[in-house]
């Protein structure tokens, strides 16, 4: 009986903990502009990280090694630090969209200016690391994340023509007044937003925390194969309530206020109210991953002891580390920058980043001396490779749709 | 001298000619525990001719899965080799010069023994 | 060593004009996109605001969205008008464009503007709804002169 409860609120927190800002932003952009017309970039995504988020888990769990300290094994110093380096500034700029997105969650619900709740996001995300329990963090925001499902409940009370939405799933390509390197421009954003690198970094970190072994492997496998499709069915409700309410009033979503109008159009105020505090327990519980994310690779990297099973005072550098990230992030909004942008940016980038991750947990789940008879088999090797290639496209794509596109206008 | 101030070394036989980059040092674990690790002595090192790149552990025997990262992993360091550290002459700053009459040794590890 | 070092400072300076190139790209664009660009912003803005403004007539919206979204639909047509502004034109049609939709934009902050002082008090929202409805038209008109031209263009 514990045991079922166990694997139902993981599955719970991780549909919760798939979205983020950046699922969030995207998939409302994209609806907005494509219809559901890279739903499909959705699934593939889903696919993705379910795939390597499994294999990094089956990796903690067995090696009870984390992602970076892998990395820096196999990769050497040098070419371990470059992927460190990128890795991390990369999801400094995750940790700065997701703090950004708390801030204008927070707004929606006071319409006071989110330049004055970026400081109280900042600290509320630094306080919890620092005094919260680690399942705790994640059980709350991703439970509460859960009310997001009012996105999916909001279309079906909008009544949407499901015929012309499923024609618009079922044959992808830019609609007339879009260029086709958009189209890709967004699939390749979408395609980030899924398989952000960080939920590999936090889940197998999590892992560790959390003291896995072989055993609890079946529950890990059984949260990410459950909770993260139905994540991705939560992300593509989000692009669908855009297709059905913005998309024909040729509004191209570019603030959180918009994301939210087909919600409160479909459910008034209860429903608005849903999906605000799902918004901001999601961007607040992806602010607190990737704020531990963030302090686990340098960590893991350089050799520091981690981990909220420790006392702060135990891993005073890890501590350190994030506090400073938490601050660089507030630096940064504290220019006025608009997160909506930011968000789009660290999409778009976590794309570039994803074979730095991904590549290191492919070749370790192959190695029997950490793995042993629990390395990868013929058909996960097969599907595995087959991503590592749709990994390696994309993030040479990017950085070139990017210029060529003006970031998506 | 820490080992990562070695990786990437030029490799010349003691006539000065180029024969790769050392990409690896292969230590064995002795087996006398002490008080933090066990005693290490040093094998040799890997010598590559082709490539200064890591090897990502594929070195080792029956490390061949999966064929994508493996494949071009075993062209980049095609004709890699071991040499005893016993071979060793010389080594300064980028470059490590072998003794006469050194020995290129297979490359390729007992997946049992740890290569680090 | 040396060697790689040297490899390095000549991949840079394969890079440097990629650089260049890029920063021309993206620093040059015709006066027709960033009209067509400021007409899609503005009309996207618009919208957004009679949105939120029938919402909240119809109470299924809360005040403080309300607000952020009016907030957010001001910054866009304030961005959007001055990107046209900052726009030269070489053509009499052109900048007989960029007057007309300056004026259609600054029509879109006034409704905006209006139902945001109905929100703190100030005026009834009611009266809002005509003034984004005047903007829509004029925005809408505008898209079309601007779908025409590019079609005489080609």
């Amino acid at each position: 009986m514990r045991r079922i409860f166990a694997v139902a609120l993981g599955i719970l927190t991780a549909i919760g903990g798939f979205v983020d800002i950046g699922d969030l932003v995207t998939n409302a952009i994209v609806g907005s502009r494509f219809g559901l017309g890279l739903a499909w970039v959705v699934l593939v995504g889903v696919v993705g990280i379910c795939v390597y988020a499994q294999m990094s888990g089956r990796v903690a769990a067995v090696s009870g090694r984390a992602t970076f300290e892998i990395i820096r094994e196999r990769l050497g110093p040098r070419a371990g630090l470059a992927n460190l380096g990128a890795s991390f500034l990369i999801n400094l700029l995750t940790v700065t969209a997701e703090i950004g997105g708390v801030a204008l969650s927070l707004q929606l619900a006071t319409s006071v200016d989110p330049l004055l709740w970026v400081p109280v996001a900042a600290f509320g995300v630094w306080i919890v690391i620092w005094r919260a329990r680690f399942k705790l963090l994640e059980n709350v925001t991703g439970l509460l994340g859960l009310t997001l499902i009012v996105f999916a409940v909001a279309l079906f009370m909008l009544s949407p023509d499901w015929g012309s939405l499923a024609g618009q799933a079922l044959q992808p390509g830019p609609p007339a007044d879009e260029q086709m390197s958009t189209y890709w421009f967004y699939a390749i954003a979408l395609f980030g937003a899924a398989m952000t690198p960080y939920e590999v970094f936090f889940f197998s970190s999590g892992a560790i925390e959390e003291k896995w072994t072989e055993k609890d492997l079946a529950t890990s496998r059984a949260n990410v194969l459950v909770g993260f499709p139905l994540g991705g069915v939560l992300s593509i409700a989000i692009a669908g309530c855009a297709a059905v309410v913005l998309l024909p009033a040729s509004i191209d979503v570019t603030s959180l206020s918009q994301v939210v109008l087909p919600v409160a159009e479909a459910g008034g105020k209860l429903a608005l109210s849903f999906a605000i505090v799902g918004i901001l327990a999601a961007t607040f519980g992806a602010a607190l991953e990737t704020t531990l994310s963030s302090g686990y690779t340098l960590a893991q990297y350089f050799g520091w002891s981690w981990g909220k099973f420790r006392r702060p005072a135990k891993a005073a550098r890890f501590h350190l580390a994030m506090i400073i990230c938490i601050f660089v992030a507030m630096a940064i909004l504290a220019t006025g920058v608009d997160p909506i942008l930011v968000t789009e940016y660290s999409v778009v980038f976590s794309a570039v980043a994803l074979p730095l991750t991904y590549l290191p947990i492919l070749i370790i789940a192959n190695d029997r001396e950490y793995m042993g008879d629990k390395v990868n088999g013929r058909a996960m090797n097969l599907i595995g490779s087959v991503y590592l290639v749709v990994i390696l496209v994309a993030a040479i794509a990017a950085i070139p749709l990017l210029i060529v596109t003006g970031a998506g206008s | 001298m820490i080992l990562s101030d070695l990786l990437g070394s030029e490799v010349v036989d003691a006539a000065g000619h180029h024969l790769g980059a050392l990409i690896d040092v292969r230590l064995e674990i002795s087996g006398a525990p002490h008080q933090l690790l066990a005693e290490t002595v040093v094998v040799g090192i890997l010598v590559s001719p082709h490539s200064r790149t890591s090897t990502w552990g594929f070195e080792r025997r029956g490390a061949n899965a999966p064929a994508i990262i493996a494949r071009p992993q075993h062209w980049l360091h095609r004709g890699m080799f071991l040499i005893a550290w016993t071979d060793v002459a010389q080594i300064d700053e980028g470059r490590v010069t072998l003794r006469d009459g050194y020995e290129r040794r297979d490359p390729v590890l007992a997946s049992t023994a740890h290569p680090h | 060593m040396p060697e790689s070092r040297r490899g390095r400072s000549k991949r840079a300076q394969a890079l440097a004009p990629l650089l260049a190139l890029t920063i021309v790209l993206s620093g040059c664009s015709s006066p027709a996109s960033t009209f067509d660009q400021a007409i899609g912003q503005g009309v996207a803005a618009v919208e957004t605001a009679r949105i939120a403004v029938d919402q909240q007539l119809d109470d299924r919206i809360f005040p403080t969205t309300t607000i952020t979204a009016l907030g957010d639909a001001r910054r866009e047509l304030v961005d959007a008008s001055t990107s046209v502004s900052e726009t030269d034109t070489s053509t009499e049609s052109d900048a007989a464009l960029r007057t007309d939709l300056l004026e259609a934009l600054a029509l879109g902050v006034t409704g905006v503007n209006r139902a945001r002082d109905a929100m703190g008090g100030t005026g009834s929202l009611e009266d809002a709804v005509p003034a984004l409805e005047r903007a829509s038209d004029a925005l809408e008109a505008l898209e079309e002169r601007a779908t025409e031209a590019e079609g005489a263009r080609r």
